[in-house]
Protein backbone atom coordinates (compact mmCIF):
# COMPACT_ATOMS: atom_id res chain seq x y z
CA UNK A 1 0.00 0.00 0.00
CA UNK A 2 1.17 3.27 -0.80
CA UNK A 3 0.95 6.46 1.23
CA UNK A 4 -1.08 8.01 -1.66
CA UNK A 5 -3.53 5.19 -1.14
CA UNK A 6 -3.58 4.92 2.68
CA UNK A 7 -3.84 8.86 2.74
CA UNK A 8 -6.88 8.42 0.40
CA UNK A 9 -8.92 5.81 2.36
CA UNK A 10 -7.89 7.76 5.61
CA UNK A 11 -9.87 10.70 3.49
CA UNK A 12 -12.57 8.90 2.26
CA UNK A 13 -13.26 7.20 6.20
CA UNK A 14 -13.23 11.05 7.30
CA UNK A 15 -15.50 11.86 4.09
CA UNK A 16 -18.19 8.82 5.06
CA UNK A 17 -18.42 10.09 8.81
CA UNK A 18 -19.03 13.62 7.34
CA UNK A 19 -21.55 12.11 5.12
CA UNK A 20 -23.10 10.18 8.23
CA UNK A 21 -23.71 13.30 10.15
CA UNK A 22 -25.16 14.89 7.29
CA UNK A 23 -27.62 11.62 6.61
CA UNK A 24 -28.41 11.45 10.11
CA UNK A 25 -29.66 15.24 10.83
CA UNK A 26 -31.66 14.24 7.47
CA UNK A 27 -33.90 11.35 8.87
CA UNK A 28 -34.03 13.25 12.32
CA UNK A 29 -35.06 16.53 10.50
CA UNK A 30 -37.56 14.30 8.12
CA UNK A 31 -39.06 12.11 11.17
CA UNK A 32 -39.58 14.79 13.06
CA UNK A 33 -41.94 16.50 10.37
CA UNK A 34 -45.53 16.11 9.98
CA UNK A 35 -45.77 16.12 6.16
CA UNK A 36 -43.07 14.75 4.10
CA UNK A 37 -42.41 16.55 1.70
CA UNK A 38 -44.04 19.64 2.61
CA UNK A 39 -46.94 19.86 0.50
CA UNK A 40 -46.43 23.73 -0.80
CA UNK A 41 -42.67 22.63 -2.00
CA UNK A 42 -41.75 21.12 -5.28
CA UNK A 43 -41.46 17.34 -5.79
CA UNK A 44 -37.61 16.29 -6.90
CA UNK A 45 -37.22 14.73 -10.16
CA UNK A 46 -37.27 11.45 -9.37
CA UNK A 47 -36.97 9.54 -12.85
CA UNK A 48 -34.21 12.44 -14.45
CA UNK A 49 -32.06 11.82 -11.44
CA UNK A 50 -32.23 8.19 -11.90
CA UNK A 51 -30.93 8.46 -15.16
CA UNK A 52 -28.25 10.68 -14.31
CA UNK A 53 -27.53 8.24 -11.22
CA UNK A 54 -26.59 5.04 -14.38
CA UNK A 55 -24.45 8.33 -15.98
CA UNK A 56 -23.13 7.89 -12.57
CA UNK A 57 -22.47 4.41 -12.36
CA UNK A 58 -21.31 3.72 -15.88
CA UNK A 59 -18.73 6.53 -14.94
CA UNK A 60 -17.49 4.46 -12.11
CA UNK A 61 -17.67 0.91 -14.17
CA UNK A 62 -15.53 2.93 -17.01
CA UNK A 63 -12.80 3.43 -14.26
CA UNK A 64 -13.11 0.26 -12.71
CA UNK A 65 -12.39 -1.31 -16.21
CA UNK A 66 -9.73 1.01 -17.01
CA UNK A 67 -8.06 0.03 -13.48
CA UNK A 68 -8.73 -3.58 -14.46
CA UNK A 69 -6.42 -3.01 -17.73
CA UNK A 70 -3.96 -0.59 -15.65
CA UNK A 71 -1.50 -3.44 -15.21
CA UNK A 72 -0.77 -4.06 -18.32
CA UNK A 73 -0.77 0.00 -19.79
CA UNK A 74 -3.02 -1.31 -23.09
CA UNK A 75 -4.17 1.44 -25.24
CA UNK A 76 -7.53 1.37 -24.16
CA UNK A 77 -6.95 2.60 -20.87
CA UNK A 78 -6.06 6.19 -22.03
CA UNK A 79 -9.40 5.99 -23.79
CA UNK A 80 -11.10 4.71 -20.63
CA UNK A 81 -10.17 7.68 -18.06
CA UNK A 82 -11.36 10.47 -19.97
CA UNK A 83 -14.69 8.79 -20.86
CA UNK A 84 -14.89 8.13 -17.15
CA UNK A 85 -14.27 11.60 -16.20
CA UNK A 86 -16.50 12.83 -18.82
CA UNK A 87 -19.54 11.20 -17.96
CA UNK A 88 -19.02 12.25 -14.49
CA UNK A 89 -18.60 16.01 -15.73
CA UNK A 90 -22.30 14.62 -17.63
CA UNK A 91 -23.76 14.26 -14.27
CA UNK A 92 -22.61 17.21 -12.52
CA UNK A 93 -24.09 19.56 -15.38
CA UNK A 94 -27.43 17.47 -15.14
CA UNK A 95 -27.46 17.97 -11.48
CA UNK A 96 -26.98 21.80 -12.18
CA UNK A 97 -29.69 21.46 -14.64
CA UNK A 98 -32.06 19.99 -12.64
CA UNK A 99 -31.09 22.64 -9.66
CA UNK A 100 -31.94 25.39 -11.80
CA UNK A 101 -35.68 23.99 -12.50
CA UNK A 102 -35.98 23.32 -8.70
CA UNK A 103 -34.99 26.49 -7.83
CA UNK A 104 -37.30 28.46 -10.10
CA UNK A 105 -40.23 26.04 -8.89
CA UNK A 106 -40.12 27.46 -5.16
CA UNK A 107 -37.09 24.93 -3.51
CA UNK A 108 -34.52 26.33 -2.40
CA UNK A 109 -32.35 26.40 0.33
CA UNK A 110 -34.35 29.02 3.10
CA UNK A 111 -37.81 28.24 1.46
CA UNK A 112 -37.62 24.68 4.14
CA UNK A 113 -36.39 22.52 6.02
CA UNK A 114 -36.88 20.36 3.10
CA UNK A 115 -34.57 22.56 0.32
CA UNK A 116 -32.43 23.03 3.27
CA UNK A 117 -31.29 18.94 3.55
CA UNK A 118 -31.83 18.81 0.01
CA UNK A 119 -29.18 21.58 -0.92
CA UNK A 120 -26.63 20.82 1.73
CA UNK A 121 -26.66 16.87 1.27
CA UNK A 122 -26.63 16.72 -2.25
CA UNK A 123 -24.84 19.92 -2.84
CA UNK A 124 -21.71 18.74 -0.49
CA UNK A 125 -21.92 15.33 -2.79
CA UNK A 126 -21.77 17.46 -6.07
CA UNK A 127 -18.98 19.08 -4.65
CA UNK A 128 -16.99 15.94 -3.84
CA UNK A 129 -18.00 15.03 -7.57
CA UNK A 130 -16.16 18.06 -8.76
CA UNK A 131 -12.89 17.23 -6.68
CA UNK A 132 -12.89 13.79 -8.03
CA UNK A 133 -13.34 15.38 -11.50
CA UNK A 134 -10.64 17.42 -10.86
CA UNK A 135 -8.12 14.19 -9.68
CA UNK A 136 -9.51 12.09 -12.80
CA UNK A 137 -8.34 15.14 -15.19
CA UNK A 138 -4.54 15.46 -13.45
CA UNK A 139 -4.70 11.65 -13.97
CA UNK A 140 -5.71 11.87 -17.60
CA UNK A 141 -3.06 14.68 -18.21
CA UNK A 142 -0.15 12.03 -16.20
CA UNK A 143 -1.50 8.82 -18.66
CA UNK A 144 -0.84 10.95 -21.62
CA UNK A 145 2.28 12.69 -20.65
CA UNK A 146 3.34 9.06 -19.58
CA UNK A 147 4.11 9.64 -15.91
CA UNK A 148 1.06 8.32 -14.49
CA UNK A 149 2.38 6.25 -11.08
CA UNK A 150 0.74 3.17 -9.98
CA UNK A 151 0.05 4.70 -6.76
CA UNK A 152 -1.65 8.26 -7.48
CA UNK A 153 -4.11 6.03 -10.20
CA UNK A 154 -5.11 3.83 -7.45
CA UNK A 155 -5.78 6.61 -5.00
CA UNK A 156 -8.06 8.97 -7.51
CA UNK A 157 -9.91 5.32 -8.29
CA UNK A 158 -10.47 4.93 -4.69
CA UNK A 159 -11.85 8.58 -4.03
CA UNK A 160 -14.12 8.10 -7.18
CA UNK A 161 -15.56 4.98 -6.43
CA UNK A 162 -16.91 6.70 -2.87
CA UNK A 163 -18.44 9.52 -4.88
CA UNK A 164 -20.09 6.60 -7.26
CA UNK A 165 -20.97 4.22 -4.32
CA UNK A 166 -22.55 7.01 -2.24
CA UNK A 167 -24.71 8.89 -4.75
CA UNK A 168 -27.15 5.49 -4.95
CA UNK A 169 -27.78 5.61 -1.24
CA UNK A 170 -27.79 9.64 -0.93
CA UNK A 171 -30.32 9.05 -3.98
CA UNK A 172 -32.62 6.26 -2.37
CA UNK A 173 -32.74 8.81 1.25
CA UNK A 174 -33.21 12.04 -0.13
CA UNK A 175 -35.46 11.22 -3.36
CA UNK A 176 -37.23 8.11 -2.79
CA UNK A 177 -37.43 7.66 0.49
CA UNK B 1 -5.99 25.50 62.28
CA UNK B 2 -6.81 22.92 59.36
CA UNK B 3 -4.74 22.81 56.39
CA UNK B 4 -6.76 23.84 53.08
CA UNK B 5 -5.54 20.75 51.05
CA UNK B 6 -8.32 18.64 52.98
CA UNK B 7 -10.97 20.38 51.98
CA UNK B 8 -10.12 19.90 48.28
CA UNK B 9 -11.57 16.54 47.54
CA UNK B 10 -15.07 17.78 48.92
CA UNK B 11 -14.80 20.54 47.29
CA UNK B 12 -13.70 18.47 43.71
CA UNK B 13 -16.50 15.78 44.66
CA UNK B 14 -18.83 18.73 45.48
CA UNK B 15 -18.13 20.35 42.05
CA UNK B 16 -18.10 16.88 40.08
CA UNK B 17 -21.46 16.17 41.31
CA UNK B 18 -22.85 19.62 40.53
CA UNK B 19 -21.29 19.09 37.67
CA UNK B 20 -23.02 15.92 37.13
CA UNK B 21 -26.37 16.97 38.23
CA UNK B 22 -27.00 20.15 37.19
CA UNK B 23 -27.50 19.35 33.81
CA UNK B 24 -30.37 16.94 33.77
CA UNK B 25 -33.07 19.82 33.70
CA UNK B 26 -31.46 21.23 30.75
CA UNK B 27 -31.99 18.23 28.52
CA UNK B 28 -34.74 20.51 26.18
CA UNK B 29 -33.22 20.06 23.08
CA UNK B 30 -36.09 19.57 20.75
CA UNK B 31 -35.20 16.86 19.15
CA UNK B 32 -33.71 14.86 21.20
CA UNK B 33 -36.16 15.10 24.25
CA UNK B 34 -39.28 16.51 22.99
CA UNK B 35 -40.06 15.08 19.48
CA UNK B 36 -41.96 12.66 18.36
CA UNK B 37 -42.00 9.07 19.14
CA UNK B 38 -40.44 8.40 15.07
CA UNK B 39 -38.07 10.99 15.62
CA UNK B 40 -36.65 9.78 19.07
CA UNK B 41 -36.12 6.34 17.26
CA UNK B 42 -34.59 7.57 14.89
CA UNK B 43 -32.33 9.55 17.07
CA UNK B 44 -31.58 6.43 18.78
CA UNK B 45 -30.68 4.68 15.63
CA UNK B 46 -28.47 7.05 14.06
CA UNK B 47 -26.40 7.91 17.87
CA UNK B 48 -25.94 3.92 17.68
CA UNK B 49 -24.23 4.47 13.97
CA UNK B 50 -22.60 7.17 14.31
CA UNK B 51 -21.35 5.32 17.13
CA UNK B 52 -20.07 2.58 15.77
CA UNK B 53 -19.38 3.75 12.01
CA UNK B 54 -15.80 4.87 12.87
CA UNK B 55 -14.88 1.99 15.05
CA UNK B 56 -15.99 -0.14 12.52
CA UNK B 57 -13.77 1.51 9.64
CA UNK B 58 -10.90 2.11 11.59
CA UNK B 59 -11.30 -1.80 11.89
CA UNK B 60 -11.13 -2.52 8.41
CA UNK B 61 -8.62 -0.01 7.59
CA UNK B 62 -6.39 -1.97 9.78
CA UNK B 63 -7.07 -5.45 8.81
CA UNK B 64 -6.67 -4.31 4.89
CA UNK B 65 -3.64 -2.50 5.79
CA UNK B 66 -2.46 -5.80 7.46
CA UNK B 67 -3.69 -7.76 4.67
CA UNK B 68 -1.61 -5.74 1.99
CA UNK B 69 1.77 -5.58 4.03
CA UNK B 70 1.79 -9.10 4.79
CA UNK B 71 4.48 -10.73 2.84
CA UNK B 72 3.36 -13.19 0.92
CA UNK B 73 3.86 -17.01 0.36
CA UNK B 74 6.48 -18.13 -1.83
CA UNK B 75 4.77 -20.00 -4.93
CA UNK B 76 5.61 -24.39 -3.98
CA UNK B 77 6.98 -25.86 -6.92
CA UNK B 78 5.35 -29.08 -7.41
CA UNK B 79 7.67 -31.73 -9.22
Amino acid sequence: MTSQVLGVVILVATEIMFFAGLVSAFLIGRAGARVWPPPDQPRLPVEATALNTAVLLASGILLYLAGRRSEAWSRRLHALVPWAAALGALFVALQGVEWVRLIRFGLTMTSSTYGGFFYVVVGAHALHVLAGLLALLWVTRLLHGGRLGDGAFRAVRIFWYFVVGLWPALYGLVYLL
Amino acid sequence: MERPTRRRPVAALSGGLALLLGPAPAVACSVCYGGSEGSLLVYFITGVLMSVLPLGMIAAIGVWYLRSTRPRRPARADG
